[in-house]
């Protein structure tokens, strides 16, 4: 059987007033795929999937689910929320304050006119495979914030027909060790379900834990999108590199390009690297790693740059040491991972190592 | 958009009805001012508003109204700042009690609160010259005159200055106060430097809408103002005297000084909603509920002001209700109380009139508070909830009758639906309920607005995701969240419908005599006794209605309603 992609996104647009919150996306998912819409705060991230769940209209393009399309500005077509036939889960859970436990989790299946027993045996059924057992009788006030995220996932599944599952920052309101476990348990669920889902998140760990497909958005548009492993090994621009975590190094100019491999010349030394985007002799640069070590001595490794730097101050933060290191005479602040080797560098001066296959530049 | 197509022929039909019962109307009644007689024959002219402020009587109809309800309303606002600063900020004994008894005031009719002063204070057998006269052989106190008029219009308007301000301090965290105490601050300093600038918006709105509140009553002017020496008219005395109590009736004039009140309410209502507005910008609404703390007293203050904070609430509440009935009890009041007798009440009860006016008023009361709380809510619900833009429209129409004095509003209502477009509702019933719509829409309406927008929208989206029609989440999501402040507003739109006599003062005929209206009608003509029989009567119904309300729903009932 050949799949459609089960969402398509053309070209939307959606302004605020004069902004625009999002400006001219567009991508697709497979069934069964999960999406993480990654983005600073204001990035537009949320507007999409309001979109796409029908609860704003946008300026134009168009949105197919399933194969239907639900919104066409040029074919004058809105689908309203109600008939999209997706399940949602809102950042506030959004949990109706006087209905039970069981009966917001029915609402979804009594607006689909189902029987009173086909009712009780699928809220029982999503309030087992939730650990939900037990509390049907209570009132969203009376649960923890676990629990009443666990419910809002359930009623956003309740109906079976539902394919595609939207997350507005779903796990945002708990606490970082529910959070851990809770985006596991999203994971496996809408694997076990093969549910299409989109997530929208501003945590990269989250978004890597929780999805197969990556999106990285900034200022209203969609600046990265691919498989998460390709995202994360690939940046191709500044803004997805440093919200992914990457270390900005240093600035430079590119003098030589060879396929996939430049060297940039930084002032005393000249750094081998990645390069993602095509680049020409001259471009200006930025230097990104993802790690980097310090060591005491210029061991001089084959695929390893080193560059002299020398420590300012140290902070141990725990489970990381965060270090104010001058390089060529520009401050800088790096953390490394914790080890016995890092915590004994007192000395002034040091080096930076790093792989060259992990060391990547991008136009700037 | 596309789908909103069907909302906007919604909306489209609620504005089409809003503006035929609000604009109509009032377009008519100000064209009519412009000419020479209200059925608007004889063309329009301005010689009519020349010849109105060059006359003397009538500037100095202006001219009383605007001193007496400035000073009026300053006092109102000062005593509602102390007794709002007492209740909620000071730890003394019996605050309780105070603040039950000015809600109770709160829904005191005017006419009750005018009826008691000119019991305890009448230059001939006031209680309060009898005590004096007995301890001191003077008579001081003449209720029948500027000073006597100004107060009994503050005792009138204080409790709802007092409710303004209360649900401004109570936004206000405490712990912008208790960081002036920590840094040294004394209590006095604090609330002089922190809460009174903070508060100093609402102070203002308090003291602009007791302002319009004050000019607009006609009921205590007429009540208390007629009667003096040297007879002190305002602007809604002299609409009723001109329209209805000369010969012939000078219908000019008194739509001259219906126009004039108009503006002069209209202009009040939108700076008072502008503040509104811009201060809500920077009333901070958390989620997290914080707590107003009581300051702890000394014991000497504490005893002092827990004191003057009773006699204060005593007088302003307890007056009008003792007052009335002590007078009731005799056939007729000299002011001793001697063989007191229930003469009035077996009157009362077999006054076949007493019982039609009665079940007239509760007829209209519960029909104008069940459709307004249905009407206001799906208007509520629209222009908070869509983003059309003929939303605003919809708001816009439903806030303009607060500009409309309620002795204004009745002039209107007649003249359209009587003199110029006959629906033939006139006579009827039907007219005095479309007028407490009329009157009480802006209100309902924003009682029922601060219901919706206490609900977050992403409730309703959540239902709308799950499948549900627009229908299916009005029934099931926003009306369940949004019934309590529904009927808290229908029972407050029914208690001011219960006790208004001035918008039905041009409305109702012999057959369609409300309770309230009647009762003016006897104390004016001299049935006092009979009519305080009648006051305390009503103000028990009343009392009933505000303890279910205090039992089930708070206090915070009616400080929220606001």
């Amino acid at each position: 059987m050949i799949s459609m992609p089960e969402v398509i996104v053309t070209s939307l647009i959606k302004s605020f007033g004069g902004v625009r919150a999002i400006d001219n996306v567009s991508f697709s998912i497979e069934s069964g795929e999960a999406l993480a819409l990654l983005g600073p705060s204001g990035c537009g991230k949320s507007t999409t999937l309001r979109c796409i769940a029908g609860l704003e209209v946008p300026d134009d393009g168009e949105i197919i689910i399933g194969g239907k399309t639900v919104f066409s500005k040029k074919r004058g077509i809105f689908v309203p929320p109600n008939k999209r036939n997706v399940g949602m889960v809102f950042q506030s859970y959004a949990l109706w304050p006087h209905m039970t436990v069981f009966k917001n989790i029915a609402y979804p299946l009594e607006v689909r006119k189902w029987s009173k027993n086909d009712i009780k045996r699928r809220v029982d059924e999503l309030l087992d495979m939730l650990g939900l057992q037990g509390l049907q009788d209570r009132y969203p006030h009376q649960l923890s914030g676990g629990q009443q995220q666990r419910v809002a996932l359930a009623r956003a599944i309740a109906p079976p027909d539902v394919d595609v599952l939207l997350l507005d920052e779903p796990l945002s309101n708990l606490d970082a060790k529910l959070r851990e476990s809770l985006r596991v348990e999203l994971r496996n669920i809408q694997k076990k379900l093969r549910k299409t889902m989109i997530y929208v998140t501003h945590d990269r760990i989250e978004a890597f834990t929780v999805a197969d497909k990556i999106g990285v958005m900034n200022k209203g548009k969609l600046v990265a999108f691919g498989k998460a492993s390709e995202i994360m090994e690939n940046p191709r621009d500044t803004f997805t590199a440093d919200f992914l975590g990457y270390i900005r190094l240093f600035d430079g100019k590119v003098i030589s390009i060879n396929d996939l491999e430049a060297v940039i010349d930084i002032g005393d030394y000249k750094i081998k690297c990645k390069s993602p985007s095509k680049l020409e002799i001259g471009d200006s640069v930025s230097v990104y790693v993802l790690n980097l070590e310090l060591s005491r001595e210029n061991r001089g490794s084959l695929n390893t740059n080193y560059v002299r730097a020398s420590i300012r101050g140290m902070i141990n933060l725990g489970s990381v040491i965060e270090y104010e290191i001058d390089v060529q005479g520009k401050p800088m602040i790096v953390k490394i991972p914790l080890k016995e080797t890092n915590i004994n560098l007192n000395n002034k001066d040091i080096y930076l190592s790093f792989n060259e296959d992990i060391t990547i530049c991008l136009k700037i | 958009m596309f789908q909103l197509l069907p909302l906007r022929v919604i909306v489209i039909l609620l504005i089409l009805l809003l503006g035929f019962f609000i604009l109509v109307p009032l377009g008519i009644f100000i064209l009519a001012s412009f000419s020479g007689d209200p059925f608007m024959l004889g063309g329009f002219t301005l010689s009519h508003y020349i010849s109105f402020f060059t006359s003397k009587r009538y500037l100095n109809s202006l001219y009383n109204t605007i001193i007496i309800s400035i000073a009026s309303a300053a006092l109102s606002t000062l005593l509602g700042l102390f007794m709002a600063i007492l209740i909620h900020k000071m730890d003394i004994p019996l605050k309780r009690y105070a603040s039950a008894s000015i809600i109770i005031a709160y829904i005191i009719p005017p006419y009750m609160q005018a009826a008691a002063w000119i019991t305890m204070a009448n230059p001939v057998n006031g209680i309060l010259n009898i005590l004096t006269q007995n301890l001191f052989g003077i008579k001081p106190f003449n209720v029948f005159s500027y000073i006597g008029l100004i107060w009994v219009l503050t005792a009138f308007t204080m409790p709802l200055t007092y409710l303004m301000i209360s649900s401004r301090l109570l936004s206000i965290d405490s712990t912008l106060e208790d960081q002036s105490l920590v840094s040294g601050a004394g209590l006095i300093r604090t609330f002089r430097r922190v809460l009174v600038p903070l508060l100093l918006p609402s102070l203002f709105t308090a003291w602009l809408y007791s302002f319009i509140i004050s000019a607009e009553n006609f009921i205590i002017p007429y009540m208390i103002g007629v009667a003096a020496a040297e007879r002190i008219e305002t602007l809604a005395v002299t609409l009723y005297i001109d329209a209805f109590a000369i010969y012939p009736p000078n219908y000019t004039t008194a739509s001259i000084a219906s126009v004039i009140l108009l503006l002069m309410s209209g202009m009040g209502s939108l700076i008072y909603y502008r503040i509104l507005a811009t201060e809500r910008k920077y009333v901070t609404i958390v989620g997290r509920g914080f707590q107003t703390r009581a300051h702890i007293l000394k014991r000497s203050y504490k005893l002092l002001l827990s004191i003057s904070m009773i006699i204060l609430t005593s007088i302003i509440a307890i007056t009008p209700l003792i007052a009335p009935l002590l007078m009731s009890l005799y056939r007729v009041w000299t002011g001793s109380l001697a063989s007191p007798t229930l003469a009035n009440y077996d009157r009362m009860f077999s006054d076949p009139y007493f019982w039609r006016s009665l079940i007239n008023i509760l007829i209209v009361s519960s029909l104008a508070a069940a459709i307004l709380a249905m009407f206001s809510f799906l208007i509520a619900y629209f222009s908070i909830r869509t983003k059309l833009k003929e939303r605003r429209i919809l708001e816009f129409i439903s806030t303009i009758p607060i500009a409309v004095p309620a002795i204004v509003a009745g002039f209107v209502i007649l003249l359209a639906w009587y003199a110029h477009i006959n629906i033939g509702i006139h006579g009827t019933l039907a007219i005095l309920v479309l007028a407490a719509i009329f009157r009480f829409i802006p209100f309902s309406v924003r009682t029922i607005s601060g219901g919706i927008l206490s609900i977050s929208s992403e409730l309703e989206e959540a239902s709308s995701v799950s499948g549900a029609t627009l229908t299916q989440t009005l029934r099931k999501v926003v009306t369940p969240l949004v019934s309590r402040q529904m009927l808290i507003s229908a029972i407050l739109t029914f208690t001011l419908v219960f006790r208004d006599a001035v918008t039905p003062l041009f409305l109702a005929t012999g057959a369609t005599m409300v309770l309230p209206l009647y009762i003016f009608y006897l104390w004016v003509t001299g049935y006092m006794e009979y009519a305080a029989a009648m006051i305390t009567f009503q103000m028990l119904i009343l009392l009933i209605i505000i303890i279910i309300v205090m039992r089930f729903m708070g206090l915070e009932a009616f400080i929220r309603g606001r």
